[in-house]
């Protein structure tokens, strides 16, 4: 059980996790994560939030010797993250079948998250692991476009012109769905439907479905630092919306640089052998082993 | 010349029927246990086997479908899945033949999971697995 543990945890640790460690800068360790030069500038003081002409804060740098990316932390379990205190101890409010799964998947150490298997994280997900993300901003076409270093190399596109979401967004749903974005103030509010059902909405198995309302609220409150809340709105596994949050740090003085996931995934070797005792073996994937 | 035309018409009649319960249904498959699109087959024996598509949906309330869906569908009017022990009962009847389909899921954390069970169609009784695609 620790050995799937260990494992799990490096192989949603970005950058060690799939990679040889041979690329894009050498080889890598545990505690090397992240872009180019790791370990660089200490945060500064009272370094004041940059604005673009329109006045709307930029979310990314201007000054080169400010530069940096935005760095989430891990949060696993979302019945934790929740903005209001009672709903912390309560837990989410899931439906039956939604907390039985989730539940079946904590038994079995949430070996079968696809985000192991490299596959996308989109939602609240892409906003807390631990892989480098950054918004480049771009006013005069009125979109903002998140790129992310890690999760299956992705990038989210939020239309900043108007636009609603498309009629027919929930057909063809995709990962990351379809975002729409506005500002409240200083706060950039994404508004996005459309999630297929592909990733888990955390490490600790928790779910959505393509029925998922998905409103996030990115405030950068001071240089270094970016406060999120998301709002869950999905009937689909929940009896009503919740909202998580946390902040986001800035980790200054790097870039973000090439991660594929899918290159030297070792944990495919051994997802058809692990099999987690105490859980009826015909409900999991991965064949039986043999005791020792 | 007219042979190719009708084969070509029959593959796109075919490919418009099917696309859109495929692109319904394959939605990577982390949501809902039971929804999506499952094949495989039931039969009273080893040797007599039907091949059999199901395809179930999930509103966030019940659970909705049909047996192989097209023209010939039989529609479910009883879908459940019991989540205490992962076991689905389907129900459907169509031409005056009652449908009763009992069985557990198996590899419940895979998108291709299986349903195993009994199967009754009409006065026949027998076995059937059909796996998520």
């Amino acid at each position: 059980m620790v050995a799937v543990l260990v494992l799990l945890s490096f192989l949603t640790a970005p950058s060690i996790s799939a990679q040889d460690g041979q690329r894009g800068g050498g080889q890598r360790g545990a505690g090397q994560r992240g872009g180019r030069g790791e370990g660089g500038q200490a945060a500064g003081p009272a370094i004041p939030i940059p604005r673009l002409p329109d006045g709307t804060p930029n979310l990314s740098w201007v000054d080169p010797k400010q530069k940096g990316y935005w760095r989430s932390g891990q949060h696993w379990e979302y019945g934790k993250d929740q903005i209001d205190p009672k709903a912390r101890e309560e837990g989410l409010p899931y439906q039956p079948w939604a907390k039985a799964l989730h539940e079946f998947r904590q038994k079995t150490e949430s070996k079968d998250d696809p985000e192991v298997f490299c596959l996308p994280a989109g939602g609240p997900r892409a906003t807390s692991t631990m892989g480098p993300w950054e918004f480049i901003q771009l006013p005069e076409q009125k979109r903002i476009i998140r790129i992310f270093q890690e999760i299956a190399h992705m990038y989210q596109i939020i239309y900043m012109d108007g636009r609603p979401h498309p009629k027919e967004v929930n057909d063809i749903p995709t990962w990351l769905g379809h975002s729409v974005g506005h500002w409240e103030g200083d706060t950039l509010v994404v508004d996005t439907v459309g999630f297929n059902e592909g990733h888990w909405l955390d490490r600790s198995g928790d779910l959505h479905t393509d029925q998922m309302h998905l409103i996030e609220r990115f405030t950068r409150t001071n240089y270094n630092n970016m406060h999120y809340e998301a709002t869950v709105d999905d009937p689909g596994a929940y009896t009503k919306p919740f909202t998580i949050g946390w902040d986001i740090r800035w980790v200054p003085g790097l870039e973000i640089e090439e991660y594929v996931c899918q290159e030297n995934n070792r944990y495919l070797e051994h997802y058809e052998n692990i099999q987690i005792e105490g859980v009826d073996p015909s409900l999991q994937s991965g064949k039986p082993q043999p005791r020792r | 010349m007219k042979v190719r035309m009708f084969r070509l018409i029959c593959v796109l009649a075919c490919l418009a029927i099917t696309t859109p319960v495929l692109a319904q249904a394959l939605h990577e498959g982390q949501g809902h246990p039971l929804k999506g699109v499952w094949q495989g087959d039931w039969g009273v024996n080893r040797n007599n086997r039907n091949p059999v598509t199901i395809e179930m949906n999930w509103d966030g309330k019940a659970v909705t479908g049909s047996l192989n869906p097209g023209p010939e569908a039989v529609p479910f009017t009883k879908a459940e899945l019991n989540y205490n022990n992962w076991t689905v009962h389907l129900e459907g009847e169509s031409k005056g033949v009652r449908y009763v389909i009992d069985g557990r899921i198996e590899n419940l954390g895979s998108v291709r999971r299986s349903i195993v069970g009994t199967w009754v169609q009409g006065n026949q009784k027998g076995n059937f697995k059909i796996t998520r695609q």
